[in-house]
């Protein structure tokens, strides 16, 4: 049971008639060590928001790439909090200096850190807003805050008394974060650790099914700046069951109602690209072009160790997913 | 028209005979827990079962399993997630972002089907055909070992049928 200390600054601010719980997320996983703790005290680029309709919403300054954090640290707060949890929503900061990582000068996202750097403090920061949201409602009906409880989204006190989270955040706006609030056990968690479907019902992104959707299957230019030559040729007659021959930027896009048949009529059509400059560049060329550019920067006293490094081949298999990229 | 049996039912889907069965189940069935990962037939997220065979299904025409039978992780259990190996996959935390696990369940089904208790190049031979960029190699071996050590004959739930 950790103690709200410096180090999970919480800040408090009422926004009209909303909770705001201000925090900081972090780049560091668990075991790194603590981080700058001046710039971790006043940092806040995390907020928790309760809004008098009973919306909850966690504004996360980090990218969801699939990882699952977009659900997984909403998750973390709103279990300790009680929260309803079909009341919870995610919203992700714009790219800004104000959202970057505590010491910092990015908001990246990575290095398997964003739940296991942040889970004490999510923790806390759900754990206070329950704590104050009781708090509240205590007050409201005079009575001990140890004989009220929460469920889903609700303050529940002696006597059928019930208030939902909403309607107390205005009054909850007013009190100072708990220094040390209770954190739940592992048996009381009810969001978190539910184990993932393994009957293929979860949906990513390649499953969502709109009415009417439609599939596309592209080809782009082998180079930078290609244009197609030969569009008009291809719409002129689409193969069988597609929809359309449309251009996009550098290429082609074959649109059919199932992504089989795009991709088959794509790949029975004679895509012609406009000549480029660009068509006759080698890497042996863009080697070349690297190693000038950076004997031009004012490294020089490092260019030898520099260009080694950037003859290394392009491989960062770390990053592949095994899911395609869709565009969902 | 192309008469399939899919986890013990009837399709007749009208689709072109060369169309790899993959997308016939995603696409034109709406059975989306079949997953897509390379359409080479490398990767394994698209293994299901024909007769109780694990086989890559975006590498073949679907033409090919008319008259067979089809399993799917839809219906690897009549009960969802009742069969041994999806209660082994939870009780030993298996799945990370969960893509592959459909793949990975179905060749897991059919090396349990035909080897109840495989040794661990048993599960080498079977599984390596699937991968897992999550790494959940290690996990899925323990709930292979934990499915089998339930000692129930671990055969998917519809019937083995047809040529």
């Amino acid at each position: 049971m950790a103690n709200l200390s410096r180090r999970n600054f919480l800040q408090v601010s009422a926004s009209g008639t909303a909770l705001v719980l201000g925090f900081h997320l972090r780049v560091e996983g668990r075991t790194a060590a603590a981080e700058s703790a001046p710039a971790a005290e006043t940092t806040v680029n995390a907020w928790l928001r309760i809004a008098a309709d009973g919306a909850v919403t966690v504004q996360l300054s980090k990218s969801e790439m699939g990882q699952g954090i977009y659900s997984a640290l909403p998750m973390i707060v709103a279990d300790e909090m009680d929260a309803d949890w079909n009341l919870v929503k995610v919203e992700q900061s714009p790219p800004g200096a104000e959202y970057r990582n505590p010491g910092d000068p990015t908001m990246i996202t990575g290095g398997s850190s964003s739940v296991s750097g942040n889970w004490d403090r999510l923790r806390q920061v759900g754990a206070a807003a329950r704590e104050m949201l009781v708090l509240a409602a205590a007050k409201q009906w005079s009575v001990r805050p140890a004989d009220c409880r929460t469920e889903n989204g609700q303050v529940l006190g002696p006597g059928n008394k019930r208030a939902g989270y909403g309607e107390l955040a205005a009054e909850a706006a007013k009190l100072p974060p708990p220094k040390g609030p209770t954190l739940k056990t592992l048996a009381q968690w009810k969001l978190i650790g539910r184990p993932i479907q393994t009957d293929g019902t979860a949906q990513f992104a390649i499953d969502i099914a709109l009415p009417g959707m439609l599939y596309a299957a592209v080809k782009t230019s082998p180079v930078f700046g290609g244009d197609v030559e030969n569009l008009a040729q291809l719409q002129k007659k689409p193969p069988e069951g597609v929809v359309g021959v449309l251009p996009i930027p550098n290429g082609v896009a074959v649109v059919a109602d199932s992504w089989w048949k795009a991709k088959e009529a794509l790949e029975g059509l004679d895509v012609r690209f406009k000549k480029t400059p660009n068509d006759a560049v080698s890497s042996a060329d863009i080697s070349k072009q690297r190693s000038s550019i950076v004997t031009d920067f004012c490294w020089r006293r490092i260019a030898t160790l520099v260009r080694g490094l950037i003859h290394r081949p392009m491989r960062s298999p770390s990053h592949a997913v095994a899911r395609p990229v869709t565009c969902a | 028209m192309i008469k399939l049996k899919i986890n013990g039912k009837d399709y007749a889907p009208d689709v072109a005979p060369e169309t790899p069965l993959l997308w016939v189940l995603r696409d034109t069935l709406g059975l989306t827990g079949t997953k897509f990962g390379c359409g080479l037939g490398q990767c394994g997220a698209c293994t299901v079962l024909m007769n109780g065979n694990a086989v890559r299904s975006c590498s073949l025409a679907v033409a090919i399993f008319e008259g067979k039978s089809i399993t799917t992780i839809e219906g690897l259990s009549a009960a969802a997630g009742a069969h041994p190996l999806q209660q082994a996959w939870v009780a030993e935390q298996v799945p990370q972002c969960g893509y592959c696990q459909s793949g990975q369940l179905m060749a897991a089904a059919s090396l349990l089907a035909k080897t109840p208790q495989p040794t661990d190049a048993d599960i080498d031979g079977a599984m390596s055909g699937v991968l897992c960029r999550c790494g959940t190699y290690q996990r899925i071996r323990k709930a292979i070992h934990r499915a089998a050590a339930a000692s129930v004959p671990a055969s998917p739930a519809t019937s083995k049928g047809g040529k």
